[in-house]
């Protein structure tokens, strides 16, 4: 009889080894595989979902920035109408009087008004009067502007020589601060810069031109552009009168918080060090892990040991929204990208096909002889810096500690999920005792929480955060059938910064 | 039978088709796993997730090879797996040469039927039945079955010839009892 004729029997009887599976057995696997397509699914939604509320939040934020501003435009422009129209209807009313310019040119008018002053004509006043009071009632078909206006008319003629100019201003100031509560109100955050200018601009004359009235307001052109805001806002505020409430500058860390209460796009970066751990607050860990794995049978003799992954440099930067949720609470939304790197010491490339062995996934996760077009020796020769780059979802939510407004200092706790875009990390096989390269291994998915101290930092328009950060990956980055568990580790610091509208 | 139209129509999610996969080489497949470990139960357990894998991973299953094979080395590898994972397999995992058996060059045939060959091989240390299973039966080399395991080729080879001798003493004797027992019927 020949050698192998006893196996030959032993595999022939073997293969007509047969046994009917119970039910169970199907039913279990066709609940697995179609839970597994529908578990798939919802990562893809949960991205798309995370995505468009992100780019929904910016275009709200970006357009609700225009909204307001063209509202406003369009509330100052009836403004001004009015005013003009009030003025027209009161230079009518006085043409045929001796105030005649009184209106539109206050320097000039008042000039005259010492003119027919000293001419007697002061005694035609009640006459005048009378006048300005029918102008006035016919403003009052026109709302509260012209009945504010018709009240001061009232008085400024009543005091006499200061008339016009009590009343211009007067008016000007009234309508400016009605249009600031009213803007206020609707949550208009970027009224008060602007109108507040608006109103010192129209309430203290120009004393080049004497003009007083809203012919010539800047108002258009301080909404147009938020550098023409700026331009306008910046010398406005210097004329501010101290007895007027509405005009008076708010604290800083009110206006800070009256800024935030809307969304806000703002831009984070972070930097520091990341390493490889095997579970959280255990660092250190070794390329790839498979030879230490309590699932697999330990190679005897012990022949190739695996380099220890080294800490390396990470850095990430990105675009998020923020929100105030209330005083203390704030969310914050938003795409990042996140380069991690560790070291390893290894030998020489050999860029030669060889076989190398495996934990392969794909069959039942068992050591597998698989062919490698290139490899690195076991030696220690070399530093090799595995790479890793990745598109990261963060949703943070952020907790002020402290009560200082001007210098908050906030707890972070987020939840990010990421996918792995480009690695050129090795991996190793204990058994031949190569470094060589397999994606196949990795888990390009990856969720991780992270949490860190920020400190705010607030200017006039702007906000700054920063503190540690810590991040620790939920999910391994070798799959579990390739090897022990692999997490992500992050620790730096991490910077905010919220350009808060104008 | 059309095998790549039935990993198509599985690819499409088709559930008939899956169930048609399943049903065309479950029994065969069971009869493997059987093989590997020591009971129905511990059988049907890698059966079902040797499946899970196969329909998980069919995408890379590549149409030129016979889909009867892949789905065999998928079992093996989960069973494998499955001996490694279960706590109660891994004391005769060990392939230490603690306890070793007389080698044997024998040959002799085998007039026991296949179950009863089954029964004997599964009653091998799980460290011998494992290697007879993979070099007599699935026909891998020791090199190979060192680098699935994570042994030596020396030590597989010399596992391998233990669990021939050991298996051959058993089947003859069996033999010997079913001869004994059969005159004693007469």
């Amino acid at each position: 009889m020949h050698e192998n004729e006893f196996e030959k029997q032993v595999r022939e009887k073997m293969e007509e080894l047969n046994f009917i599976p119970s039910d169970a057995v199907w039913e279990s696997v066709d609940k697995k595989i179609n839970n597994e397509k529908k578990r798939r699914r919802p990562i893809f939604w949960l991205f798309l979902f995370v995505g468009l509320m992100t780019a929904g939040a910016g275009y709200y934020f970006i357009s609700g920035k225009k909204n307001s501003l063209l509202a406003i435009n369009d509330r100052l422009q009836r403004q001004i109408k009015d005013d003009k129209k009030n003025a027209h209807n009161l230079y009518q009313s006085e043409k045929t009087g001796e105030y005649k310019k009184g209106i539109l040119e206050n320097n000039q008018y008042e000039m005259e008004m010492e003119k027919a002053k000293n001419a007697g004509i002061g005694s035609n006043l009640p006459q005048q009067i009378r006048k300005k009071e029918s102008v006035v009632d016919d403003n009052k078909s026109d709302g509260m502007y012209g009945t504010e206006t018709g009240q001061q008319k009232k008085s400024a003629v009543k005091a006499g020589n200061k008339i016009q100019s009590t009343i211009e201003n007067k008016k000007a100031d009234d309508n400016v601060n009605k249009l600031l509560l009213n803007g206020n109100q609707e949550g208009q955050d970027v009224l008060p810069h602007i109108v507040k200018g608006e109103g010192n601009i129209s309430k203290k004359p120009d004393h080049k031109t004497g003009n007083v009235i809203n012919k010539d307001l800047p108002v258009d052109a301080a909404i147009k552009t938020d550098s023409a805001i700026k331009k306008k806002q910046i010398p406005v505020q210097d004329n501010i009168p101290k007895n007027d409430s509405t005009d008076k500058q708010r604290p800083l860390t009110k206006n800070m918080q009256k800024i935030h209460s809307s969304w806000a796009i703002g831009y984070t970066a972070m930097a520091g060090i990341s390493n490889m751990s095997e579970r959280l607050f255990q660092p250190g860990s070794y390329a790839n892990g498979a030879y230490y794995s309590s699932n697999v049978a330990i190679p005897s003799p012990l022949t190739h040991l695996p380099s220890k992954i080294n800490m390396g440099f990470s850095w990430g930067a990105g675009i998020f929204m923020n929100k105030k949720l209330s005083k203390k609470f704030s969310w914050n939304a938003g795409l990042h990208y996140q380069y991690y790197s560790t070291h390893i010491n290894i030998g020489n490339y050999v860029d030669s096909v060889r076989y190398i062995y495996q934990l392969s996934s794909n069959a039942g996760g068992a050591y597998q002889a698989a062919r490698v077009a290139g490899y690195y020796n076991d030696s220690s020769y070399n530093n090799f810096t595995n790479k890793y780059h990745f598109v990261e979802l963060p949703l943070s939510l952020s907790f002020i500690l402290n009560k200082n407004l001007k210098k908050p200092l906030a707890w972070d706790a987020a939840l990010s999920f990421s996918y792995l875009v480009r690695s050129n990390v090795l991996q190793f096989d204990p058994i031949s005792g190569v470094y060589y390269k397999n994606d196949a291994m990795i888990n390009k998915m990856q969720a991780n929480i992270s949490t860190g101290f920020m400190l705010g930092i607030y200017t006039r328009n702007n906000e700054l955060q920063l503190g540690p950060q810590i991040q620790y990956g939920l999910t391994s980055i070798l799959k579990k059938s390739a090897g022990n568990p692999q997490h992500l580790f992050f620790a730096g610091l991490k910077v905010l910064y919220i350009p808060h509208k104008k | 039978m059309d095998y790549n139209g039935l990993v198509n129509d599985c690819l499409k999610k088709d559930k008939a088709a899956q169930r048609e996969l399943y049903t065309h080489f479950a029994s065969q497949m069971l009869g493997i796993c059987y093989r590997y470990t020591k009971s129905m139960a511990d059988a049907e357990d890698v059966l079902q997730e040797g499946f899970i894998k196969v329909f998980k991973n069919l995408h890379q299953f590549k149409g030129s090879g016979e889909l009867g094979a892949w789905v065999r080395k998928i079992m093996v590898n989960t069973a494998i797996t499955y001996l490694k994972s279960q706590n109660r397999y891994q004391y005769d995992l060990s392939y230490a040469d603690s306890s070793l058996h007389p080698v044997s060059d024998e040959n002799p045939e085998i007039h026991i039927g296949t179950k009863e060959l089954a029964e004997l091989i599964r009653q091998l240390p799980t460290g011998y039945q494992t290697i007879f299973n993979m070099h007599a039966v699935e026909g891998y080399s020791h090199v190979e079955i060192g680098g699935i395991l994570g042994i030596n080729e020396g030590t597989s080879r010399s596992q391998y010839a233990r669990a021939r001798a050991l298996l051959i003493s058993w089947i003859e004797k069996n033999a010997v009892e079913n001869k004994t027992g059969k005159y004693a019927r007469k």
